[in-house]
């Protein structure tokens, strides 16, 4: 090998030797074992693994991350489902004509239960309800947000559209947030936007921006939960170890019992806090927040349209089935004479009441068929059945409580 | 599996390079050539649909009788065998890549161009004109087809030449510790430069960005100089990591493509620079037997058939980036510049005198000059490259609306 030029010929005589020979060979084979397990699981054993975590929302101009339009992507997560979601060219899990229609009964606002990822799009509570007589917009999005929520109602409204009524149908805890600052820039502005819905058009600079922030400043590549998505999204080796697995019962126990899979008993609802018997002050500014929010986006539309705006309040897994949280407490460490399950639900209802928001408390409709499987195995979304449940009751409310009746 | 797994940064080619390395190290190197073969035709099928492989096969044996009939034959170089097999290729490749003139196929969905089809031209070209001077090299199908569809040069090149593709086999087996860790070093900085840094610049240097609601100064600068990089290091990683693995098989016969081709001094410094193992075949392949006709043909006027070599081979060179106009005056304003470059050269040298010019190009602020100047010309050929002609006027707006207030 010529000192000169380190690349410039083979070295029989010196190749693979030593320690650092030996570490490259061992480099290499792990590299090909790691290929050809990964291209055998693409082609042979798990072909379905391009269906797992696909990309579902994307950058609104004017909501932030959103529900992407036109969606057509399949969600797969067995024993669970094996669904495909579609969204309308404004990114709404509803259908693409007939939408001007929807949109001057009941805005449904919501996050991932209403949302219904894991659902077929005539199984979600908003589409039952649709089959009941109704018309209903379904505007929610997967995560948690009032504030976007808010947002596409606003734009909804000034696109010209107008409802009969708002219902904000959140998941408990996970939207109960410090609300404050949402709260304070509430009268702000919408950002402006000719085509709001659709995808922006930047000018090179701001682009090139977006791309130096995604490479740079996002950091979900390097969080585990980014990590996790990441290899979900690029392994069907890994992808099938995740899901996939979970359609074989003895691999799921094995799988569950060895912790590489999350048990669905032991994730917390929300907030922890939230559910003390002893209220700290972060907790209590998370459900007043929570709650003034609420009652200014109520006055807004009565102001906006007259019409009623009202929360409806999912329970938790953990409220309806006592015997899951009594594994989350064992398994956090939390003495269960501390926390109350349906802390949180109730008080929000409590301080909703307070501030004369309209709300129905879906926890007794649900719990009456508590000895039914609501959610789903692996994540505590509300299945079919529970949806099927959630838009009967939301239908006798909305007729009996807030006089609307079905065919409008 | 889909063909992006064969992408450089895919799991397929992971897995085929790593088996090659592999086999190369091992006892059972003397495989290299059909396992390499095996690898390839692997690749080009993930690249491609049933109609195309039918297209690819169509394409492959025609050049491959025209050089076995001469092979070797030193006295019948150019045989009219030869030339109908160049023309009948260069027809078959103008109808499976598309060209609006001969689009025959709107049935073919894919025209095949995501497999480098032009790189097999290419290769195919130099394979019949060299042929009765390479008989001393082994040439049989398998060979053939390996040469042609090797899987790191089957998109992009570089452009190999046979004897350098046999010589490579010939050496194939475990580099020193040394030189494997500087291969792996340059597959590793080349997939960062492709897939990392890239990305991030953007991937047109169209003018028609420039229409998005506000746009500026700032976004002209943005998109000016950020294609002419992302250019730059998404094709030179590329072929960083294809020369990087072929090191790691012992395969050093790869050509290189790029050196520095921004540090350019004039157009014609950057066609040496850029693509170089392109650059090298059109001038040896179409530039040198133009203007060696031309100028036969007119010799009182060889500065003008010069010339006219130069404008027919840019212009060439621009349709063979594409379909449309806009790369035909791109390739015709490569071929300007490098003619104001001659004809500045010689200004200079009846100015000052051969060692008068030699002493004012040497000097550092007329070569860095030179260097901002081409990179800059270069750029703005760039955005012609991505632009319908009819939009070229857009970016006017700008300082029209700056001198409107």
């Amino acid at each position: 090998m010529s000192s000169s030029s380190p690349i410039s010929s083979s070295d029989p005589a010196a190749a693979g030797r030593g320690w650092l020979g030996r570490a490259l060979l061992l480099g290499l084979a792990v590299l090909f074992t790691v290929a050809a397990v990964e291209v055998l699981f693409r082609l042979a054993v798990f072909p379905d693994w391009r269906s797992l975590a696909p990309k579902v929302t994307v950058r609104h101009p004017v909501y932030g991350h959103y529900s992407a339009p036109n969606l057509a992507v399949r969600r797969f997560s067995p024993p669970d489902y094996d669904v495909v979601n579609h969204t309308n060219s404004l990114g709404f899990r509803d259908r693409e004509a007939g939408i001007d229609e929807d949109l001057a009964g009941i805005w449904v606002l919501g996050d991932s239960n209403a949302f219904g990822g894991g659902l077929q799009d005539d199984e979600i509570f908003a589409a039952v309800l649709q089959f009941m007589g109704r018309k209903v917009a379904n505007m929610a999005s997967e995560g948690p947000d009032m504030t976007r929520m808010a947002r596409v109602a606003k734009d909804m409204a000034r696109r010209g559209h107008r409802p009969r009524a708002i219902l904000y149908v959140g998941s408990l805890n996970a939207f109960i947030r410090d609300m404050r600052d949402s709260l304070a820039h509430f009268d702000d502005p919408l950002p402006a936007a000719e085509a709001p819905a659709r995808t922006a058009v930047m000018g090179p600079a701001a682009t090139w921006l977006a791309a130096l922030r995604a490479a740079f400043l996002q950091h979900d590549a390097v969080t585990l939960l980014g990590l996790k998505t990441r290899l979900i999204r690029n392994s069907a080796a890994y992808g099938w170890v995740k899901v996939a697995a979970n359609g074989v019962p003895a691999l799921r126990r094995m799988f569950l019992r060895l912790g590489w899979r999350a048990d669905r008993d032991l994730v917390p609802s929300g907030f922890t806090p939230l559910l003390a018997r002893d209220l700290g002050e972060r907790a209590r500014v998370r459900i007043d927040s929570t709650a003034d929010f609420a009652a200014r986006l109520a006055e807004w539309t009565r102001a906006r349209f007259g019409v009623p705006f009202a929360m409806v309040l999912l329970p938790t897994q953990h409220d309806l089935y006592p015997a899951r949280f009594a594994r989350f407490l064992a398994a956090a460490g939390l003495d269960p004479a501390a926390y109350r399950a349906d802390l949180a639900r109730t008080r929000l209802a409590a301080a909703l009441a307070a501030r004369g928001v309209p709300m129905l408390d879906l926890y007794n409709a649900l719990e009456a068929h508590a000895g039914e499987s609501l959610t789903f195995l692996d994540d505590a979304h509300f299945n079919r059945r529970g949806n099927r449940i959630i838009a009967e009751a939301i239908d006798r409310w909305l007729s009996h409580d807030l006089g609307l009746r079905a065919g409008g | 599996m889909d063909a992006s797994a064969f992408a450089p940064n895919g799991i397929g080619f992971a897995l085929l390079a790593s088996g090659l390395i592999l086999l190369a190290w091992s006892r059972f190197s003397r495989l290299f050539l059909p396992a390499l073969g095996v690898a390839s035709l692997v690749a080009a099928a993930a690249w491609s649909g049933p109609a195309e492989l039918a297209a690819l096969v169509l394409f492959l044996v025609p050049p491959y009788v025209a050089a076995r009939a001469v092979w070797g034959h030193e006295g019948r170089q150019g045989t009219r065998l030869a030339m109908a097999t160049i023309a009948w290729q260069v027809a078959l490749f103008a109808v499976l890549r598309g060209y609006p003139f001969v689009d025959l196929l709107g049935w073919l969905g894919h025209p095949l161009a995501v497999v480098g089809l032009s790189y097999i031209l290419f290769r195919q070209i130099h394979l019949i004109l060299e042929a009765p001077f390479l008989g001393d090299l082994p040439l049989d199908p398998w060979r053939y087809l390996t040469f042609l569809l090797a899987f790191w040069t089957l998109l992009a090149g570089p452009i190999q030449r046979y004897p350098a593709f046999v010589e490579g086999l010939a050496a194939v087996g475990r580099p020193g510790n040394d030189a494997a860790l500087a291969a792996g070093h340059r597959v590793v900085n080349g997939l960062i430069k492709a897939f990392l840094l890239a990305p991030v610049f953007l991937k047109s240097g169209d003018v028609r960005l420039l229409q998005a609601p506000g746009s500026d100064w700032l976004d002209f600068a943005v998109l000016f100089y950020s294609f002419p990089v992302y250019l730059y290091l998404n094709f030179s990683g590329y072929t960083d990591v294809m020369i990087g693995v072929a090191r790691l098989c012992g395969v050093t016969t790869l050509p290189e493509n790029f050196n520095r081709p921004y540090l350019a001094r004039n157009v014609q410094d950057f066609w040496a620079r850029w693509h170089m193992s392109f650059s090298s075949w059109i001038q040896h392949y179409l530039f040198n037997p133009l203007a060696k006709y031309l100028v036969g043909r007119a010799p009182r006027h060889g500065g003008a058939m010069t010339a006219l070599a130069v404008m027919v081979t840019f212009l060439l060179l621009g349709a063979w980036h594409g379909t449309t106009a806009n790369y035909l005056v791109f390739g015709l304003l490569h071929g300007v510049g490098v003619i104001a470059v001659a004809l500045w050269g010689e200004f200079l040298k009846a100015r000052l005198g051969r060692a008068g010019r030699k002493a004012l190009l040497a000097r550092t602020d007329v070569r860095v000059v030179a260097t901002v100047v081409t990179f800059h010309y270069v750029c703005a050929t760039l955005m012609v490259f991505n632009t319908p002609l009819d939009r070229l006027a857009i970016p006017l707006a700008i300082p029209l609306a700056w001198l409107a207030g």
